[in-house]
């Protein structure tokens, strides 16, 4: 068993945690303040385009840090791992939509980080042929 | 077809391209040739962000309540995918931890 994760494999797992909860949050400010009732053609102005802008710039960064992740490790250890953005997105719709937290979430929630635990214990990586395409 | 099991469906649709998107994602980095890999990527990002839209459909008709841990389900699929299409070792261990995060996934979507 191979416990010991690399320092890239964290630092890039971590900042695509951040960034999958920042775009949830943000996506959800969009849909309830932005975007809400209004047609596409009511979008066509700067000020909402730039808002939409902001939120491509998001995908984009989340995207090019997913490709990086996935080549550091495997696919079956870096997705369940991600879940554990479900917290941050917890804690931030605490903050700033004012959300309940109830007992049915934070023991869920616990549940996530005990199985997180459980997957960041193994091989992160398996040495693989290369399947044919 | 009432709106909830189009929305059913369309839940298993969005698994069904997120998953083997993902798995395509995963597999153009394991591939050498630039051009390959080039297509197996852009085939892995086009079903990405069709999930995308699906998602957006599901979130319209069904209650995020069904929907999200309905969705939760795409992590036994991808699993499932990585250790017989991308050969990963997946141990009991590991299993077990994909098997609490669903639970924990289930839960906390149905909260």
């Amino acid at each position: 068993m191979q416990s010991k994760l690399p320092l890239k494999l964290i630092v890039r797992l971590t900042l695509g945690i951040f960034l999958i909860s920042l775009l949830e949050i943000y996506w959800k400010y969009l849909a309830c303040n932005i975007l809400l009732n209004k047609s596409f053609f009511q979008l066509l102005n700067l000020k909402d385009l730039s808002y939409i802008f902001l939120l491509v710039l998001i995908l984009a960064g989340q995207f090019t840090n997913w490709l990086k992740v996935l080549k550091l490790a495997d696919l079956s250890f870096i997705e369940p791992i991600m879940t554990i953005s479900y917290i941050f997105v917890d804690i931030f719709s605490y903050f700033i939509f004012h959300e309940a937290i109830t007992l049915k979430r934070i023991t869920g929630t616990l549940i996530i980080i005990f199985g997180v635990w459980l997957i960041s214990g193994t091989k992160h990586s398996t040495i693989m042929a290369i399947p044919k395409l | 077809m009432n709106q909830k099991l189009t929305g059913i469906f369309c839940v298993i649709f969005s698994i069904i391209t997120e998953t083997i998107g993902q798995v395509n994602l995963k597999k153009s980095t394991l591939i050498k040739d630039p051009v390959k890999r080039r297509i197996v990527l852009l085939f892995g990002l086009s079903l990405m962000l069709t999930e995308v839209f699906i998602w957006n459909y599901v979130m319209q008709i069904l209650d995020l309540s069904i929907a999200y841990p309905l969705s939760s389900f795409g992590l036994i699929v991808i699993s499932l995918l990585s250790k017989f299409y991308l050969k990963e070792q997946i141990s009991l261990r590991r299993w077990l931890g994909i098997f609490c995060v669903l639970f924990g996934g289930i839960i906390v979507g149905a909260s």
